[in-house]
């Protein structure tokens, strides 16, 4: 076995959470409000549907294989041939989406923080401090995150501190144009949350067996909540001005003035982001390079760490040219691409799983 | 391997450090304030008012407190963005918007619409959503120029003008919002130099006072309510703690003052067989200051007569308000759109397009309660012999 660490429950909901919601607190308010306006809040309960049933189908499919990871049971499933490819095709996936996500980070930081550091440094230094923390193993990367999440969490409060500035009318009219607008905002959420697929990777690794279900639908609750919190104050404060900010929770925060006296608190929640970017990029690239070091039979994983990282940065400049390309895949693209990939595919999996161990009994 | 760790570690701090966006304070221009005009030709102009550090730090030593701790440069080009970067051009450090909570747009400007300028605030990460919008009487850079005898600048004079009464101020984000919104009209502070008499003060060490509320509509200004009609709008925002209202009474042969110490307005539309009809209920209470009269106030009947004469006079000058706003500048900055479109979405979208019909037609229907709730020190009228007092 190529991982020997173990972690617990907890640190597994400590890794996922900002591994779903790092990147998407950036952008997701902006585009499900454009669809859903004063209904943009219900947008993460009805997207995230789709966690709480891909956490299901990851469950499902770990208890028929305790102890493999996706990249081994297809193979069990699909055959040798077709589940190598298959493999192979979810190794593609995770690289493309850690592209994604690196340059969604990248382009936060460039445009908002530091606006004269080409973004290619900011995509270097969190792909290197990744690598090293996979190189070290799921342990690091739990560890790390039990400290990088709780910060992050902790700093998402200041949020409280603009409650004397929020308008609760904002929210009405409730369901102007009926539930298809919503239908349609929380397709942004579903692309996101439909990563949960990350614990089929994660779950062998438990050391306390027969909890992970919990834990993964808890992990979806509170990612949902998280959700539900950002986009309470977003739509509260900037009503539907929310669609024009690229960046609509950086913006809110920006306005933070307490007594006139504290302000600037983007700057501490811009670091917290970047803590919760680090461990989202660090799980999504040891999944990938799980799956290789798994696929090709390697002895360790850490040889192709750094490797992968490389092109990794080359793989977020490519075929994102700019913001509006990359809003643009977020909103057209990404939600079914993602969904078939981590949701439907795991789907088929486990009905084919199921449909031969019928057989073999019934033979 | 301990080799190894070090390198990294190394490595690590190099990236850290952001090197491109270092920034250190004495290279930057720190803008406090900024007038943004139309000049004739049609080009704008930007002058911002600058901070100069030093003359804080060294505080009363010799220099003329009359040039204050700012200077401003000005600006032009063909729009906002260009006008800004030739300003940089005349700047020698880098022009840093972080701190300015003040623009001010000169009448020409706002009277040609301000969308333009707006896209450029709000787009810039520079300037900050919450920061002030002010339409000056001329032209806005003159009022950057003042030198406050109580303020550093007169930026911050008119910032601390603006916080003491909260429904006065529109912020970066505000007008946004509503010029986005159903109504698509907002209201922004009115301001003008105050003319300072004292013989011993030069001219310009004075501050810009808030005179009344500029009305703009989708992105233009309309006109101005007078500082009367805008204690009415800001009866309507929630916002009355400034505003001493004086009524008469009808035996009475001087008027009774009060100041409102709180307030609360509620706005509840209401669609009745296709009459829109927006019930207004303010509640107030408020502190008797000042009693010409000869009544006494501590008397019960008279106190009941005084807090219903407070209520019509309330009335009358919202009704003036909201009266000027339909019907004169057809401009509903008090957002009746959003109610109605919150509590009746259907018929909201029927007359969505035609607002500016129907908002003329609504009926306002306004209930006072006013109570009184303190005296001040004394209950009876002052300086009074006691047998001249009528209850």
């Amino acid at each position: 076995m190529l991982e020997k660490g173990k972690i617990s429950t907890l640190q597994m909901e400590f890794m996922i959470i900002p591994a779903i919601i790092a990147t998407g607190v950036l952008s997701i308010p902006s585009i499900s409000g454009k669809y859903a306006r004063h209904d943009m809040w219900m947008t993460p309960i009805v997207g995230s549907i789709i966690g709480f049933i891909t956490v299901y189908i990851v469950w499902k499919l770990h208890q028929l294989f305790p102890k493999l990871t996706p990249f081994q049971y297809s193979e069990k499933i699909l055959g040798k041939v077709v589940g190598r490819i298959f493999s192979l095709f979810l190794i593609f996936f995770f690289l493309h989406d850690t592209g994604i996500v690196i340059r969604q980070y990248s382009d936060f930081i460039t445009s908002n923080v530091m606006r004269e550091t080409p973004s290619v440094v900011f995509s270097i230094s969190i792909t290197f401090v990744s690598a090293l923390a996979v190189r070290g193993g799921i342990e690091v990367i739990a560890r790390s995150a039990v400290i990088c999440t709780t910060i992050f969490l902790c700093v998402s409060l200041v949020l409280l501190l603009l409650i004397k500035d929020v308008e609760v009318s904002y929210m009405l009219p409730i369901l102007e144009d009926g539930l298809l607008p919503v239908m349609k905002g929380a397709l942004v959420h579903t692309a996101w949350f439909s990563e949960f697929f990350l614990l089929a990777f994660i779950y062998p690794f438990i050391n306390t067996r027969g909890k992970g279900l919990k834990s993964g639908m808890k992990a979806s609750l509170y990612v949902m909540l998280l959700l539900l919190y950002f986009h309470l104050f977003v739509l509260t404060i900037l009503e539907v001005s929310a669609v024009n900010q690229l960046y609509p929770v950086h913006s809110i925060i920006r306005s933070i003035s307490v007594f006139g006296f504290f302000e600037n608190f983007e700057i501490i929640i811009t670091a917290s982001w970047v803590l919760g970017n680090f461990i989202k990029v660090s799980v999504f690239l040891y999944v990938a390079n799980l799956g290789i070091a798994q696929l090709f039979g390697l002895s360790n994983y850490q040889i192709t760490v750094f490797p992968l990282s490389l092109l990794l940065v080359l793989l977020s400049y490519w075929d994102i040219p700019n913001i509006v390309g990359l809003v643009d895949f977020l909103t057209k693209i990404q939600p079914f691409y993602f969904i078939l990939v981590q949701t439907v595919f795991p789907l088929f999996l486990l009905i084919i799983a199921f449909a031969r161990r019928k057989r073999s009994e019934s033979r | 391997m301990k080799k190894s760790i070090l390198v990294m570690l190394c490595c690590c701090y190099l990236t850290l450090t952001g090197c491109w966006d270092r920034v250190e304070m004495q290279d930057l221009a720190i803008i406090t304030a900024a007038a943004i005009d139309r000049l004739e030709d049609g080009k704008t102009r930007i002058s911002v008012q600058l901070f100069i550090p030093r003359a804080i730090t060294s505080g009363e030593t010799g220099e003329d407190p009359s040039l204050g701790s700012t200077f401003v440069r000005e600006a032009t080009g063909e729009n906002l963005a260009n006008a800004i970067s030739m300003l940089q051009m005349n700047v020698p450090r880098k022009l840093f918007w972080g701190q300015c909570k003040v623009f001010i747009f000169g009448i020409e400007l706002a009277k040609n619409g301000i969308r333009k300028q707006i896209d450029y605030l709000i787009r810039h990460p520079g300037p900050r959503d919450n920061s002030f919008l002010y339409v000056s009487e001329d032209e806005a850079k003159e009022l950057l120029t003042l030198v406050p005898p109580l303020e550093r600048y007169s930026g911050e004079a008119l910032k601390k003008l603006t916080q003491e009464e909260k429904g006065m101020g529109s912020t970066l984000r505000d007008v946004d919002k509503a010029l986005m919104g159903e109504s698509e009209s907002v209201s922004i502070p009115y301001i003008q130099m105050l003319v300072s008499k004292e013989p011993t003060r030069k001219l310009h060490e004075t501050i810009p006072v808030i005179e009344g509320m500029a009305i703009f509509k989708k992105e233009q200004m309309i006109g101005v309510l007078n500082k009367k009609e805008t204690r009415g709008l800001l009866w309507l925002k929630d916002d009355m703690k400034r505003s001493t209202i004086s009524i008469k009474l009808k035996d009475g042969d001087g008027e009774i003052s009060m100041t409102p110490t709180s307030g609360k307005s509620k706005f509840s539309p209401e669609i009745k067989e296709h009459r829109w009809i927006m019930n207004l209920n303010i509640t107030i209470e408020g502190d008797i200051v000042q009693n010409e009269t000869h009544l006494d106030p501590m008397d019960k009947d008279v106190l009941l007569k005084i807090e219903k004469e407070y209520e019509t006079a309330l009335k009358e000058r919202v009704a003036q308000t909201i009266e000027k706003l339909q019907q004169k500048f057809n401009a509903d900055v008090m957002n009746f759109g959003r109610r109605f479109h919150q509590i009746y979405p259907n018929e909201w979208s029927k007359v969505k397009d035609r607002w500016d019909e129907k908002f003329p037609e609504v009926e306002v229907k306004i209930m006072v309660t006013a109570k009184v709730r303190r005296h001040g020190y004394i209950g009876p009228p002052a300086a009074l012999p006691r047998d001249e007092v009528k209850e």
